[in-house]
């Protein structure tokens, strides 16, 4: 018996502290979260029951429609621009360039950097005063193109938007080169000793081989688009109004600027379940593709 | 005869236009951190008149002002306290963790359980933290902090050193029980010392996510003293509106200890980030 208490000691004190802080501070507050989107609540008051009642409300709000389909633009931008420079980039590394090494570092260093520094900085460089994007365009003689990017709203959600699809590229690169590392090589040597070329290898050997990365990446750029939040907090604030505001930037204003922790919690809820349901389809997808 | 002369001058193009094209997306990756760095060294006539230039005076106290005038100073220390206490707890724990469940007592249930994290976003967290830690009398504490990005983190950490842990080959284990070695010698003295790697990138990712996260820091923490760097940073655009050259400083310095860290453990980095990329 003694020995049986002593056995399950270790791996109890082993496992509890982690096991604490993880229900404690993340699985709990998550189906908290759950809760809150079905009261209404302040925080202060008291909380009050109203089934689907915010839901029902977010469907008619249009500040929530406005900043659904900003997301779903960033979406779509950084599925396109990242994954297609993210591979581009990475076969161009692949294909046994010098200093490859180096390439690969300088591209991936702006992900490892604050979005929010980041954001901070693309707002220097729209800056109407000093702001250096339209002193290039001047310099390069397409000064017709010059415009107050961050108040001009046919520019302000893409000017945004273009801070966090630069950032990541790198990533995508990244990723994209260590899963061409993994092609067996014989596989492309044999292609073009068939005589393929460099593109009819890339679209019908190398691509291919590389559909479980392309899911993983696309299902990234969906989730990481869901959760945007600081550019477009530190260059705008989401403004004017919610112009350039993202579900996470809509969510945080009306859970801390209006104190509506219900429909905050609400809003929260539906980027959790749109970034599910997106990713599920994306792997439903690729697995059919696969099987063909 | 086309093989002979025709292909070489071809591949030679090819490899030339490829060559541009990587060297002009690496200016279009560095050349924003460059010039935010020039720019930090130049008083506003500079900055106004010179956009492009280097500076004419070189103004060394736009470092010492947004330091100590934005209390950068300030933050950035709160900022390292934070992520170092985050990155210890978290490196001890997960890897006890880890421990038991990929050696002592596996579950499945358990490891999936640990994982859910990977799919939540941080946004599920804010509100109920904000009240647990009203609850806890932790409001406006660093070390709440500490505790939720130690949660935050412990998904992609115990992921990490559960696949670390795995590939240790159990016979060494094995030998230092027949040698009368406890478990938690075992794990202590012998399985720690081998999963140092682990750890490395365990350790070099969280401080990443720690050190760059804005919402936990903007919801949880409210006294500007206490505030930490990426909060800082996004309260020294409304404050410095037209001192740029302070503004670019500020941004110098929050970024200078990431961007060390990356080129010291470049390896640690990009095997976390997309290691915890390609299970996300």
């Amino acid at each position: 018996m003694k020995s049986k208490i002593n056995k399950l000691t270790l791996p109890v004190l082993f496992l509890a502290p982690v096991f604490l802080i993880y229900t404690i501070f993340l699985f709990v507050p998550m189906l908290q979260t759950g809760y809150y989107s079905l009261t209404q609540w302040n925080g202060v008051s008291e909380k009050v029951f109203i089934g689907l009642g915010n839901y029902k409300e977010l469907l008619k709000n249009n500040d929530y429609w406005i900043t659904f389909f900003n997301t779903l633009k960033l979406t779509a931008v950084s599925l396109i621009v990242q994954i297609s420079f993210g591979l581009l980039l990475a076969y161009l590394l692949y294909t046994k360039v010098r200093g490859m090494k180096i390439f690969r570092t300088v591209f991936f260093l702006p992900v490892v950097i604050a979005p929010v520094a980041i954001g901070l900085m693309f707002s220097l460089f729209y800056n109407s005063e000093i702001g250096i994007f339209n002193k290039i365009l001047y310099a390069v003689g397409l000064d017709m193109l010059q415009t107050n990017w961050l108040s001009n709203p046919k520019t302000l959600l893409y000017a945004v938007m273009a801070s966090q699809v630069w950032q990541y590229i790198g990533l995508y690169v990244t990723i994209f080169l260590g899963a061409l590392q993994s092609i067996p090589e014989d596989l492309i040597e044999s292609a073009q000793i068939d005589g393929a070329g460099e593109v009819k290898t890339f679209f019908h050997v190398v691509l291919p081989q590389l559909s479980v990365f392309l899911n993983i990446c696309m299902v990234l750029c969906v989730t990481g688009s869901l959760k945007a939040f600081d550019h477009s907090y530190i260059m705008t604030n989401g403004g004017p109004g919610v112009r350039s505001a993202y579900l996470g930037v809509f969510m945080y204003k009306t859970a801390f600027g209006n104190s509506d922790f219900g429909m905050g919690s609400a809003i929260t809820i539906t980027i959790i379940l749109i970034s599910l349901t997106i990713t599920l389809l994306f792997n439903r997808f690729s697995a059919s593709g696969s099987e063909n | 005869m086309r093989s002979f002369f025709g292909k070489p001058l071809k591949y030679k193009i090819q490899g030339t236009v490829k060559y541009v094209f990587l060297l002009l997306v690496s200016v279009i990756s560095l050349y924003p951190f460059v010039w935010v760095l020039i720019t930090s060294l130049k008083d506003n006539n500079d900055i106004y008149g010179n956009s492009f230039g280097l500076p004419r005076v070189f103004r060394w106290e736009n470092y010492s002002e947004a330091w100590k005038g934005a209390s950068a100073g300030r933050s950035f220390f709160n900022s390292l306290f934070v992520c170092m206490i985050t990155l210890v707890i978290l490196a001890v724990i997960t890897s006890m963790g880890s421990y038991i469940l990929t050696r002592v007592a596996k579950s499945k249930l358990l490891s999936t359980y640990f994982s859910l994290g990977l799919m939540i976003p941080i946004h599920a967290l804010l509100i109920p933290s904000v009240l647990i830690f009203k609850y806890l009398k932790l409001t406006d504490n660093l070390f709440s902090l500490v505790l939720v990005y130690t949660a935050v983190n412990i998904s992609f950490s115990m992921f990490i050193m559960n696949g670390f842990l795995k590939s240790i080959p159990k016979e060494i284990d094995e030998a230092a029980t027949i040698d009368g070695c406890g478990k938690a010698r075992v794990f202590f003295q012998i399985l720690l010392p081998i999963a140092k790697p682990g750890l490395a990138t365990v350790a070099t990712l969280a401080f990443l996510n720690c050190w760059n996260d804005l919402l936990l820091g903007l919801v949880v923490i409210s006294t500007p003293a206490k505030r930490t760097l990426s909060v800082a940073i996004s309260v020294l655009k409304g404050s410095y509106l037209t001192q740029y050259g302070l503004l670019c400083a500020g941004f110098a310095i929050s970024i200078a200890p990431v961007v060390i860290m990356y080129l010291l453990f470049q390896k640690q980095v990009i095997a976390g980030m997309t290691a915890g990329a390609v299970k996300g």
